[in-house]
């Protein structure tokens, strides 16, 4: 940097600089388990959406393989901040076959997310054992064009709290407070918005998630001080292990003030066939409640 | 708060607490999973940044009356990406899915690097 300002932490790493906009907070809620009422991507102007008249999301992306084999029996419906209708999406225990828990959705959030999209969640009371983000980039879609949409996999198909942020700079009112620009003039700190404050980032290593697949270990987190019901982003959380019968996955859950536990969760399945999913590196963003 | 500094609204409450470590996005691209190549990134380091991927469905045809397949998620390919932190190149190629995975379509995926200067690494 050759003029502005900046401000270190006390590991001399630089936490308001030119390089470092803050994640600041756009939207807080409890996100809604699948099989509720969700808006759809479509448009605006459709009634009343079921099975047989399908729109929106195939629900078997590949990343996690996760109920693609339901077939056309699931169609994932993912809702949008705009649009006023609603649709209903099949029950999660369709078919009764004990398939793994299904996602959920952001409901009805005002702030349809850009590239640097950190959707943390609460995972205190139930731990979450898939996290992803998804970018959608489509000219011609009615009413909304663009943006990223994320989906959380929660044990026992509990709502949670989220907390959606970005680097954008939200909407800010009042007229005092402190900002700092770049070389360009564009403003990277605007202390009217709230950020994160992201006091711990970890790296789930691959060695460690095969351990934890294949071996029913577990990996702790201690947080650097008290952190009750810390906010946690694991924005691309989704591996998984098939054995017959048996599918297992990567859950991470606050069990203390000061502890993130690591650990296998196992779901039932008729699924005769042994299959894995293991990703690399799983980054891990940890931040205090507010 | 033993260092930075706090930011409090006209009410006195807190808004900002500035003394953490805050990632940000290094470099971003957005690929579709065909497109094979290369890309220099300089300012990518392995010891201080990593990078995740999110998947961008693909729209393949609207025209259709069942708009399920739409909006689906591939499950033909998956894509492969190899970094050398000497060269500082980054390498775009993609797999095939192993014998016995559903098939589908293309997609697309977005890369994020991120710097993780201060993280635990859990191995």
């Amino acid at each position: 940097m050759s003029y502005g300002f900046q401000l270190y932490n006390a590991l001399g790493t630089p936490t308001v600089s030119q390089d470092c906009n803050s994640y600041y907070v756009h939207e807080t809620g409890n996100t809604v388990p699948y099989g509720q009422t969700l808006k759809t991507l479509w448009d605006s102007t459709s009634t009343s959406r079921t099975k047989n008249n399908t729109t929106g999301f195939y629900d078997g992306y590949d990343a996690f393989e996760t109920f693609g084999n339901l077939g056309t029996l699931g169609n994932t419906y993912v809702q949008t901040p705009l649009g006023s209708y609603s649709v209903n999406v099949l029950d999660k225990n369709v078919s009764g076959l004990g398939y793994r828990s299904l996602p959920d959705f952001i409901p009805n959030f005002k702030n349809f997310m850009d590239k640097s999209l950190l959707t943390f969640y609460k995972v205190h009371q139930h731990g979450i054992f898939g996290s992803q983000q998804f970018w959608h980039d489509y000219p011609d879609v009615t009413h909304q064009k663009q943006g990223m949409l994320p989906m959380v996999w929660v044990e026992g198909n509990n709502s949670i709290p989220y907390c959606m942020t970005s680097t954008r700079i939200p909407a800010v009112s009042g007229g005092y407070g402190m900002r700092v620009f770049d070389e360009s003039g564009g403003v990277i700190l605007d202390t009217r918005g709230r950020s994160m404050s992201i006091r711990l980032v970890a790296m789930l290593k691959q060695s460690a998630i095969n351990d934890i697949l294949n071996n029913n270990a577990s990996r702790t987190i201690t947080l650097p001080e008290s952190m009750p019901q810390a906010w946690v982003a694991a924005p691309a959380l989704a591996s998984y292990r098939r054995t017959p019968n048996t599918d297992y996955y990567i859950k991470i859950k606050q069990t203390s003030n000061t502890t993130i536990t690591i650990n296998r969760l196992s779901v039932s399945t008729l699924f005769s066939n042994t299959r894995s999913w293991a990703q690399n590196d799983v980054p891990i963003f940890i931040g205090r409640s507010f | 708060m033993a260092v930075g500094f706090r930011t409090f609204n006209s009410s006195g409450s807190l808004i900002n607490e500035i003394n953490d470590y805050i990632p940000y996005i290094v470099w971003d691209t957005q690929r579709q999973y065909s497109n094979n190549g290369t890309v220099s990134v300089p300012k990518f380091d392995d010891t201080k940044h990593m990078f995740f991927i999110s998947l961008i469905p693909n729209r393949v045809d609207r025209s259709v009356v069942s708009l399920r397949e739409n909006y689906m998620f591939s499950t033909s390919r998956t894509p492969k990406i190899d970094w050398n932190n000497t060269t500082k190149v980054m390498t775009f190629s993609h797999n095939s899915y192993p014998s016995g995975w559903p098939s589908g379509e293309n997609y697309g995926y977005l890369v994020n690097v991120v710097s993780t200067e201060q993280r635990i690494d859990i191995t």
